[in-house]
């Protein structure tokens, strides 16, 4: 291995992360290069002041804010879930259900024996009525039932 | 084969059974891990409200994909590329520019010993420089230095390849070791 070939390999020399072949060839070079040795060293001592950089702590009750924000997300998970479709402002709804309804137009219009190609033609000539598309995807929220359901437990 | 005796390790075993609602293994889970990812996210936001607001959410996202929780890797490769995709969200939602200029706040606002001083000056450089990297590099080298992550976990939490997360982390560490010398030399 030559200084170009090395110098890439240092870091991961240096964080052990080198296959064992790699590795014995990076050593080798070392062994005779001062300039790559002065390059691992730069580097090793630059690792070593990331690790004096104090770690942040977490505040004493964590984890009570934490099962107090399980609980209501869970609470909130089954009645975003089922009744916030009706609390989202107007023309989301509307344009959700619209896209739906238009969706639906479009599909069975086609002709029964269509080619894929034309459905996903149709399809895209209104792309830019699918962008009410997140509505009807979060629909998925339903299923935090089961989250409420398990809350009595925690 | 039972899915748990081939569990790669204990937190896979415990995810197993919080799959199956077992809400005493979701307590042990977020006690074991809860306070250092929270250091670990801390490092991309440098506020520890933002950053503990985001691991409540991280759990709260771990919660809810139990079901999908298959334990095919370790269970803290599935945690932290919950933890770095939710911290990456955030910050392209802007949080952290209000965490930069409380850090520096912070830094001028009350008197400290010289290597508290030296520790928050290269903290705040170490940021400053890490905010320039691309998106992947930072997260690379966030999940390597700070989040204890072998370069193989980097990869599947990155969806990179070894080889590509190994070039990541030495450009990034490059970066930061030329700030930091240029940051000590003005």
């Amino acid at each position: 291995m030559n200084c170009k070939e090395v110098k890439p390999e240092l870091v991961a020399y240096l964080d052990g992360e080198l296959p064992d072949a790699t590795r014995s060839q990076v050593e080798a070079h070392l062994e005779g290069c001062a300039a790559c040795r002065a390059e691992r060293d730069a580097l090793a001592a630059t690792l070593k002041s990331l690790e004096s950089l104090p770690a942040t702590r977490p505040s004493s009750n964590l984890a009570e804010q934490f099962w107090t924000r399980f609980r209501e997300a869970g609470q909130k998970g089954f009645k975003a879930g089922f009744l916030s479709l009706f609390k989202w402002p107007r023309p989301v709804w509307v344009g959700a259900a619209a896209t739906a309804c238009l969706l639906a137009a479009v599909l069975l219009a086609l002709p029964k024996d269509r080619p894929v190609e034309k459905a996903d033609q149709t399809i895209a000539s209104h792309m830019e009525l699918f962008a009410d598309y997140e509505a009807i995807e979060n629909l998925d929220i339903l299923e935090d039932l089961e989250y409420i359901e398990a809350l009595d437990e925690v | 084969m039972d899915e748990r005796s081939s569990a790669p390790d204990a937190d896979a075993g415990l995810m197993l059974r919080v799959r199956e609602g077992d809400q005493a293994a979701f307590r042990e889970l977020f006690e074991r891990h809860a306070a250092r990812l929270v250091g670990f996210v801390d490092r991309f936001f440098y506020n520890r409200a933002v950053s503990e607001e985001v691991v409540q959410e991280v759990f709260i996202k771990v919660y809810r994909a139990r079901k999908k929780y298959r334990p095919k890797s370790k269970f803290t490769t599935w945690l932290y590329t919950i933890a770095t995709r939710t911290s990456l969200n955030e910050l392209r939602r802007g949080v952290h520019q209000q965490k930069r200029q409380e850090l520096e706040e912070a830094n001028g606002a009350t008197p400290q010993i010289d290597d508290e001083v030296a520790g928050r000056r290269l903290q705040e450089r170490v940021a400053k420089i890490l905010e320039s990297l691309p998106e992947n590099q930072r997260a690379a080298f966030l999940l390597v230095r700070f989040g204890g992550r072998s370069y193989e976990e980097v990869a599947q939490i990155l969806g990179l390849s070894e080889s590509a997360v190994k070039s990541q982390i030495f450009r990034a560490t490059e970066a930061v070791r030329k700030g930091i010398a240029d940051g000590s030399e003005t």
